[in-house]
């Protein structure tokens, strides 16, 4: 196997193959698939550092099996308007080193903002349904990102609003 | 029992205002895939529709602000609304996150607002929720079902709005949402 690997995808994704639907509506869903992709690696690093039986590691893992589900339900979206979901990378750089608790409650909220930017980017098309979605997923993530850093934020998915962790 | 303490609140029901159409191309910062830039300037105003359902975000934005000042400048929920057994860190703590959810529905409306163009001759005299303000009691959990209704609310809006103004109801609708968890954690003390 090829040692492909990535980065965290920060909300946005390179326009790829397609399609028999708009470019705009594959790349967002490419762009979350990417971030649900992201996430689910990002989850495993979350639950590795948090205390053994915790109730913390098992929030970890009930949103990394959201996570997954969440991915394979893009992927369907993809392959349903005829392009290829574009598959996880290997391995992916975490914005910061993990070795903490602390660090791993960090990395899981900032997995969530990337989330809810990249479905934000679903919010923007005209499809109904699409849109719903995006909004639905845009709180769920802002819901977790809340539980894991105990703050909330006024502008969830709106860089430079709200003072994103991670963001510059 | 800290869900059962009484706070006061406004419940504001501002007069109808007028607005000639939504400022679609303000505020939000060109970072979404699906902006498209100065190809927006030529949008023509949207319809009516978009202009009453932004209208009412507003003015449903600016009762939770009002709701909030209320209860913040009257010294917090404790100190409002009787059962000062309960007060001490537990209140300092609601008071606090009281401040911060606030804070947070000031900068929706301000954004809020921003989408709306009205002609300066009429109606610009009197902003929105300041008339007809009624007084109410309000517990946390009202509050805090307050939020969760908002939050569907705007999500239940986004059809046919504006791609950039869905955006911005999405992400209010998120932050509303987790209002709720927040108060709940100052409320049990967390």
């Amino acid at each position: 196997m090829t040692s492909a690997s990535g980065s965290i995808p920060s909300g946005t994704a390179d326009p790829s193959r397609t399609t028999g639907a708009p470019q705009p509506v594959i790349t967002a869903l490419q762009s979350a698939l990417a971030a649900e992709e992201a996430a689910s690696y990002g989850y495993g690093v979350v639950g590795a550092y948090l205390p053994q039986g915790s109730a913390e590691q098992a929030t970890a893992t009930t949103d990394w099996v959201v996570h997954m589900r969440a991915r394979d339900q893009l992927s369907a979206l993809i392959t349903a308007r005829g392009a290829t979901p574009v598959p996880a990378a290997v391995a992916y750089k975490l914005p910061e080193p993990v070795r903490t608790p602390a660090a791993a409650r960090a990395l899981a909220a900032t997995l969530e903002d990337r989330l809810a930017q990249s479905y934000l980017a679903l919010v923007a098309l005209p499809d109904p349904s699409l849109r719903s979605l995006g909004a639905r997923q845009v709180r769920a993530a802002a819901l977790r990102a809340q539980a894991w850093r105990g703050s909330v934020q006024a502008f969830p998915g709106l860089p430079g609003k709200s003072g994103a962790l991670g963001d510059p | 029992m800290a869900d059962d303490r009484l706070v006061p609140g406004l419940a504001a029901t501002g007069p109808a205002r007028r607005a000639l159409l939504i400022a679609s191309v303000a505020a939000l910062p060109a970072v979404l895939t699906a902006c498209r830039g100065v190809q927006a300037l030529g949008t023509p105003p949207p319809p009516p529709a978009d202009v009453d359902t932004l209208r009412n975000a507003i003015e449903r934005e600016s009762a939770l602000v009002a709701s909030y000042a209320a209860v913040t400048s009257s010294g917090g929920p404790a100190a409002a609304g009787g059962q000062a057994g309960s007060a001490g860190v537990a209140g300092g703590r609601m008071a606090a996150a009281l401040a911060v959810v606030l804070a947070d529905h000031r900068q929706h409306l301000a954004q809020l607002s921003s989408r709306l163009i009205e002609p300066a001759a009429r109606g610009s005299a009197t902003p929105p929720g300041a008339a007809s303000r009624q007084r109410v009691i309000m517990t946390v959990t009202r509050l805090e079902q307050a939020e969760q209704a908002a939050s569907d609310r705007l999500i239940a809006q986004l059809a046919g709005l504006p791609p950039t103004l869905a955006q911005l109801f999405a992400s209010i609708a998120a932050s509303e949402a987790t209002h709720v968890p927040y108060l709940r954690a100052a409320r049990r003390g967390r």
